[in-house]
């Protein structure tokens, strides 16, 4: 009698709890979005456009053949006053409902980072189907609808295309910066540093970009390119840095990883390939009460192309070189600060964190108009860069050969 | 009023199964105190699921503490 | 009520592990950083020395109790009646706790990962384990947390080694800059969470220890062991996040499992690192319900307390989901009630019951001694 009870009662409990739960979603009823996209509404509200995997299309290895092609996503878009409204939306349109855990990127329309970014901020960690491992990139001269919306060549997913891109161009030519969402909001929230997001331009035609045409030229119609970065101040876009810039500002951060500079040598060019490099600010406090800032670039380097003649065996040669490099480099800082000084007045190096981690109460002394004190400061640029070998050949083998 | 049914169920059962091993072992006064705590536990889950507010045991603390923290503050 | 139960130390040790790290991870994190920022480990490793004082104080107290638990210790002292009051405050408390731990498993669970189940399914689950293994007795708690810690502590360790990567020393930069203030704020909050509800162990040691001769140094080495782990967590949740997001997020630890990201291979793992913080709230909460049972069948004064188990449990699930009616409710409690509560219950009201005993004795000798001359 008891265990009957017993398996009775066992059997209650048991049936509701282990069969399923309330939170299955099976992947067939997802809609996997792997980018996203924000930009204004008309009507002061957001316009949410999000990328939709079509799973069939990226499976299939063979695509375009036999049924034809069909675009391995499809972009949806939506306004609402608010983004989660906006995303909600969504649902009178997809087919699916939507999951977001697997977001790659997430494209901010110029206006709407002109406007600021703290709303949309807000909602994208607050939700926890979110994750914090994509990156954040702002639209350049178009609306992020529309950069969510050219299809790509040999990356099928255009998420990936604009993930997988952003890494290597931040990686191999360090002008992007990978910038994931708890990096973006801890500058945000840090008063001594201003957030920096690389910006994504589209190169050609949009219009023909959404079309299976553009992918199936040999040469795409249109295509996704990173272009510079743009400096915020608080939440709000101020500027962008063009390449030169958003590489001196790397170089500042200690984020470029590898890079190549081009010096001009005996009327020719020199390719010196950096192939590691670090960054040292250093705050001075001792004259007056404006801070002075040193920053102390070292690293090393190969030579990567030589287009002139040139005797690289000669020891003099090396020294030049390396002089010309840290000139070129010095250039690119110099042109990045100054224009975060005199134009964005946003601190975007991080130089207010400095001075905060290395002199806490001075800080608390200057934190309050550091946005008037940043443009003032002076900041002295050194660079060593050390060219340590040449490649697998030694000197140019035309030094030998006449020019015609 | 189903729900309040189906959690009288749960517990007759519980008691079913529970009450004849006390009585087994002649522990009267523990089946007079089980029974008194089942009584009791029904009538609040039963207040619970009908939506009745019932007193916050947290509350009662920080009523009796908020003395004591002002005499610090 | 006599039962012969007994563990061994080193599995009391485990229990104190469990038992301090419990909530603690996933909670104490982002308490800390709010008061400290990037200071937090420097009042974590002070509270760590207060939290082993305490834990040695509670030796003492177990050393005075002899073979009673503190219910009975308490009648002793204060006599029946005030000594019943005093323990059914101590039932109360780990009613509550149990309550608010079921709780506590609930919101994390619906924020993080079961977002549309409803919490008091949750609530049911976790109560329905922790009814069966009270009812199995504290031996069985006892040798399912000696296979369990193994996974916390693998885990642990799992999560530490994957989130190397992602260390930015410089986070911890400047160094030493909180004032002491804030320091007092955040130590306090580490000991009321970490170190105060100890408190509840009184009911297990000297009593049910088969050596407690030895349950001393096991006693405090699990809680250097606990209190140690939940600063690891805390420097880490700095070192990746930073003291600022650490600070504003609910859960910080569960972000941190989040972010781990080795080589695009090991990733989105969270749900396994879930596991760290289910385990030790199991156990925090399996102990707090055992005490609170336990200490009511002391009062009642009945034979067994496994009958207990049942209705105490559903009554425990029922103030669950009334405990907490929602998250400000809860850290407003916790902020401001919860330590000052658990410093009368888990500091003063023991030294108030030790002294008083300890003046009793000494009358009672004098006494004896007069009489002989």
């Amino acid at each position: 009698m008891k265990k009957v009870i017993f398996f009775i009662l066992f059997t209650i409990v048991s049936i509701p709890t282990l069969s399923a739960c309330w939170d299955t979603r099976e992947v067939n009823d997802l809609a996997i979005a792997v980018a996203l996209g924000i930009d204004k509404s008309e009507d002061k509200g957001y316009t949410v456009s999000v990328q939709i995997l079509n799973p069939s299309e990226v499976a299939s290895q063979t695509a375009g053949g036999g049924s034809g092609y069909d675009t391995p996503v499809t972009t949806y878009t939506s306004s609402g006053k608010i983004l989660f409204e906006a995303i909600r939306k969504l649902t009178q349109q997809t087919p699916r409902k939507l999951y977001l855990a697997h977001l790659r990127i997430i494209v901010i329309g110029e206006e709407v980072a002109k406007e600021g970014i703290y709303n949309a901020i807000d909602f994208l960690s607050r939700d926890p189907e979110l994750r914090t491992d994509f990156y954040i990139i702002v639209s350049k001269d178009s609306k992020a609808e529309d950069v969510l919306r050219i299809l790509t060549n040999i990356e099928k997913l255009p998420a990936n295309k604009l993930y997988e891109s952003l890494e290597a161009s931040s990686d191999a030519w360090a002008v992007t910066g990978k910038v994931n969402l708890n990096d973006l909001l801890n500058d945000i929230v840090s008063e001594g540093k201003q957030p920096v997001l690389t910006g994504i331009k589209i190169k050609g035609d949009p219009k023909i970009g959404t079309s299976p045409d553009n992918v199936q030229s040999i040469y795409p119609k249109a295509e996704l390119v990173y272009d510079g970065m743009a400096a915020f101040r608080n939440n709000k876009l101020v500027g962008w840095l063009d390449e030169e810039e958003s590489k001196g500002l790397n170089y500042v951060k200690g984020t470029v990883k590898s890079t190549l500079i081009v010096t001009d040598m005996n009327d020719g060019q020199v390719g010196i390939e950096l192939l590691k490099s670090s960054a040292e600010i250093i705050p001075h406090f001792d004259v007056g009460s404006t801070p002075t800032i040193e920053v102390k670039i070292t690293g090393e380097a190969n030579i990567g192309e030589v287009n002139t003649n040139l005797d690289l065996l000669k020891d003099h040669v090396f020294s030049e070189l390396e002089k010309k490099t840290n000139e070129k480099i010095k250039d690119n800082i110099t042109s990045a600060i100054e224009k975060a000084q005199k134009e964005y007045k946003a601190d975007i190096f991080g130089f207010g964190d400095k001075i905060h981690k290395e002199d806490p109460k001075k800080w608390e002394e200057i934190k309050t108009n550091w946005t008037e004190i940043f443009p003032t400061i002076q900041v002295e640029v050194k660079v060593d860069i050390k060219i340590r070998r040449t490649g697998t050949i030694t000197n140019p083998f035309h030094n030998e050969l006449s020019e015609e | 009023m189903l729900k309040s049914l189906g959690i009288l169920l749960i517990f007759i059962a519980i008691a079913i199964f529970q009450i004849p091993q006390l009585a087994k072992e002649k522990m009267n006064k523990e089946i007079v105190i089980f029974s008194i705590f089942m009584v009791f536990t029904a009538v609040i889950a039963i207040l619970k699921v009908n939506d009745v507010p019932i007193p916050n045991p947290l509350e009662l603390i920080a009523y009796t503490l908020d003395p004591i923290l002002n005499l610090f503050s | 009520m006599e039962e012969k139960v007994r563990i061994s130390p080193f599995q009391l040790s485990v229990l104190t592990i469990l038992f301090t790290t419990g909530t603690t991870f996933l909670i104490i994190p982002s308490t800390m950083t709010a008061e400290t920022k990037q200071d937090a480990w420097v009042s974590s490793i002070l509270g760590i020395i207060i939290c082993l004082g305490l834990s040695y104080f509670f030796i003492v107290c177990g050393r005075e109790m002899g073979r009673k638990n503190y219910i009975q210790y308490l009648e002793d002292v204060y006599g029946r009646l005030l000594g019943k009051m005093i323990g059914l405050l101590y039932v109360f408390f780990c009613f509550n706790g149990t309550a608010a731990l079921l709780s506590y498993f609930g919101f994390f669970t619906t924020t993080q990962m079961l977002t549309t189940t409803p919490i008091e399914v949750l609530h049911i689950l976790l109560a329905i384990l922790i009814i069966s293994v009270v009812r199995a007795g504290l031996e069985v708690l006892a040798r399912t947390g000696e296979l369990m810690i193994i996974w916390v502590f693998l885990l642990l360790l799992a999560m530490i080694v994957f989130l190397l990567p992602d260390i930015q020393l410089e986070r911890l930069t400047p160094s030493f800059v909180a004032s002491p203030m804030n320091h007092t704020k955040a130590i306090i909050n580490f000991v009321a969470i970490a170190g105060l509800p100890l408190v509840v162990f009184l009911m297990i040691i000297p009593k049910h220890i088969n050596r407690p001769d030895l349950a001393k140094w096991n006693f405090i080495a699990g809680t250097l062991i606990g209190t140690g782990a939940v600063t690891v967590i805390i420097v880490l949740c700095i070192l990746v996040l930073g003291a600022s997001t650490t600070a504003r997020q609910l859960y910080p630890s569960y972000v941190l499992a989040k972010t781990i990201s080795v080589f695009d291979i090991i990733q989105r793992i969270e749900s396994i690192m879930a596991g760290i913080w289910v385990i030790s709230i199991f156990f925090k909460t399996a102990i707090y319900f055992y005490v609170s049972v336990v200490g009511f069948a002391q009062i009642l004064e009945v034979k067994n307390y496994h009958f207990l188990t049942i209705p105490m449990g559903m009554l425990t699930v029922i103030f669950s989901t009334i405990i907490y009616p929602n998250i400000e409710f809860m850290s407003h409690w916790d902020a401001k009630y919860w330590p000052p509560y658990l410093i009368i219950m888990g500091f003063i009201i023991p030294l108030f019951t030790l002294i008083t005993d300890k003046i009793k004795k000494r009358f009672k000798s004098k006494k004896a001694s007069n009489s002989t001359s």
